[in-house]
């Protein structure tokens, strides 16, 4: 009787499972009136004060989007998740976005390391990562209609203005100082390929692990090479803790961070000390006060919804719904990730008011601009130096 | 290297205060406590409320934080740990990093500054003084001095006040206390509370060199090599303890390859451990049957 029971249970379990099979191969996140979209942030780790800014962004411009009635008649919904910058919780919530709420893009992501862990998962399901916070090359290369990027690469910018900047201070010796993962070890080989490009090699480097605090020994061994000249392949706290830690030793060597070290939480968390800080940048940085009256009235729209200033993180995030918008939309009513794609390589140069460069994606091209320039932080205010 | 040494004395001095407090803890009631790291965080996030929000001058400010996070000891001790002492070792030590859970998920829930990172406006930060040739910086010295100061008052503490003998009894044999009418259950909220304190103290100081965040008290882990160093049982051995790995650690980072800096704390215990089972300056006990 019993057995009966469990044999019946047993073949309505496998009768669903087969039904269900198929599902896997269709479309996912597409409603006939929503679009999902999935973001993987960190909102409680190193990287925090980015996401907080990005998600706010990003919500920024979904809400008027929708308010606007949506793209060819669907809403946009976004679902953010918290990876902690860790890529163990990146895998984790990955499956969840992917598999359970089951959205159509994954868009802004934070963190080389954690696209990386969460790309194999979305890609197995055909969503397309789009145009992820980290300037990693893997995020746009090799070419696939699954990759879409938007920052200039750390690689790229590091290789074309550390030499320039390295002749402009008349420096003598170089060192660096990088995040043991690879986000740092991007910044460094682009770095070190363009110093060598007028011959001069790194004379000593240092590493830290991700989320290390403390670098006295560090900044220690750079100094006793007698450097004056040291890459960062550093982040938010890193960058003024290894700048503070070198000051207190006496040690003043010209620093250069890449445009994840382009941020004004560094002057902010850093005060005076990382006066005289330099790091390349592929944008400026929204001030309300800006000399733009397109980016004041962003700005103030963005402080009478949420009472806070906006940051370039802020920025970042309602640029990239703002493009991934446009390419929905592009795509029309029959929207798959190949049609978003085709989309997005046929749709032309988006300019944009506020500050950001120019985006074109082309069918061999998939990271949208190459644009990137040399900043300076002075009296706690980032200024770009040409 | 010689700079290097005193950023590691340094260091090391935070990593003891946050092990005296796990010795403190131990010694009077055989729990370890793993939540002193994350008292170390309440403890800088409450100064930073003191400082920025509050606008408390600098030293009240301490002094403030001080006696909240010493009271939330006392709490956190009356309401969760008493009622469990008398169950395994492993469950209070499971409790305990429980509270260490809980604990940074509510200061990450404050509005608005609990998940970013802020400086604490300390008056010293960033100063430094010439001494010997060697570039000394205010903060290093702040970190030995307060260091050495609470030995002091802690040293006095046990030796010349009543409370402080009625804790070296109650560490010793808690029946035997209880016997001589010392309300050992008091005196447990005490400790508590004491270890709470000096974590606060610890965070305070960290503050101006890893920024005030909810992730800060990781660094309470590498406490615990420090207190095993220096023997569980002994509070000056905690500091020792603590002084030994932050130099180890500084150490290998400037003169040994990559990823040596990491390890050092561990590798440092192990050794000790093989060598001094007991500890650098623990007590070597035995039972006469």
């Amino acid at each position: 009787m019993m057995k009966g029971r469990k044999i019946t249970q047993l073949c309505a379990i496998a009768a669903f499972l087969v039904a269900a099979g198929p599902l896997h191969a269709q479309l996912q996140g597409v409603t006939d009136n929503e679009v999902l979209i999935g973001s993987i942030q960190d909102l409680s780790g190193p990287l925090a004060g980015f996401s907080k800014m990005a998600v706010a962004g990003m919500q920024m411009r979904v809400d008027e989007i929708n308010n606007a009635g949506g793209l060819n008649g669907r809403r946009l919904r976004l679902i953010v998740e918290d990876s902690a910058y860790t890529p163990t919780r990146a895998v984790q919530v990955a499956q969840k976005l992917v598999n359970q709420d089951r959205v159509f893009v994954m868009a802004g992501s934070i963190g080389s390391v954690v696209n990386n862990a969460a790309m194999p998962i979305q890609f197995e399901k055909n969503v397309m990562n789009f145009a992820p916070l980290t300037a990693h090359r893997d995020m746009f290369e090799p070419v696939s209609k699954l990759k879409f990027a938007v920052l200039d690469d750390y690689y790229g910018a590091m290789k074309e203005h550390t030499p320039v900047l390295y002749k402009r201070v008349g420096a003598k010796r170089a060192c660096a100082l990088y995040q043991d993962d690879e986000f740092g070890l991007e910044v460094f080989r682009g770095a070190s390929d363009g110093l060598k490009t007028i011959g001069v090699t790194m004379a000593e480097t240092a590493t830290y692990k991700r989320g290390a605090t403390e670098f006295s020994s560090q900044v220690a061994r750079l100094r006793g090479a007698n450097c004056d000249f040291v890459v960062m392949g550093t982040l938010i706290r890193e960058t003024p803790a290894a700048i503070a830690e070198a000051r207190k030793t006496g040690f003043n060597p010209t620093f250069m961070g890449s445009v994840g070290a382009y941020t004004e939480l560094i002057p902010m968390l850093g005060r005076e000390v990382v006066n005289g800080f330099y790091a390349t940048s592929s944008s400026l940085i929204p001030y309300p006060d800006s000399p733009n009256p397109a980016v004041r009235k962003w700005a103030a729209d963005f402080k009478a919804r949420t009472n806070a200033d906006p940051q370039l993180f802020t920025l970042y995030g309602y640029w990239i719904i703002d493009v991934l918008g446009r390419g929905i939309e592009q795509a029309g009513k029959n929207l798959t990730t190949e049609t978003l794609a085709r989309a997005l390589e046929t749709m032309g140069t988006v300019n944009s008011s506020l500050g950001l460069p120019s985006i074109a994606f082309t069918e061999k091209n998939h990271l949208g601009s190459s644009y990137s320039a040399i900043s300076q932080i002075q009296n706690g205010r980032w200024v770009e130096v040409k | 290297m010689l700079q290097v040494i005193l950023s590691g004395v340094s260091q090391g001095c935070i990593y003891g205060l946050v092990a005296l407090g796990f010795v403190l803890i131990y010694k009077a009631t055989e729990t370890v406590s793993f939540a002193q790291g994350e008292l170390m965080m309440v403890g800088g996030f409450t100064a930073l409320v003191m400082t920025q929000f509050i606008g408390l001058p600098f030293w009240l400010a301490v002094l403030v934080c001080l006696a909240a996070v010493g009271l939330v000891g006392y709490v956190l001790e009356r309401v969760v740990i008493r009622p469990v002492l008398g169950q395994t070792a492993l469950a209070v030590v499971l409790l305990t990093i429980g509270l260490g859970y809980v604990a940074r998920g509510l200061v990450a829930m404050l509005p608005v500054i609990g998940t970013e990172t802020h400086t604490l406006a300390v008056p010293y930060a960033g100063k430094t003084i010439i001494l010997a040739g060697l570039i000394i910086s205010y903060d290093h010295l702040v970190v030995i001095g307060s260091t050495l100061v609470i030995c002091l008052l802690l040293y006095l503490m046990f030796h010349f006040t009543r409370v402080g003998i009625a804790l070296r009894a109650s560490s010793q044999n808690q029946l035997g206390a209880y016997y001589m009418g010392i309300p050992v259950k008091r005196l447990n909220g005490l400790v508590w509370s004491l270890a709470a304190a000096l974590a606060c103290l610890a965070g305070v100081l960290l503050a101006p060199i890893t920024f005030v965040h909810v992730n800060m008290g990781f660094i309470g882990l590498k406490a615990l090599p420090a207190a095993v160093v220096g023997g569980f049982t002994s509070l000056p051995g905690a500091i020792l303890g603590g002084i030994v790995i932050g130099v180890a650690e500084t150490l290998s980072g400037f003169y040994l390859p990559e990823g040596f800096k990491e390890v050092a704390a561990y590798v440092v215990m192990l050794a000790v451990l093989l060598l001094f089972p007991s500890g650098l300056l623990g007590e070597r006990t035995r039972k006469k049957v």
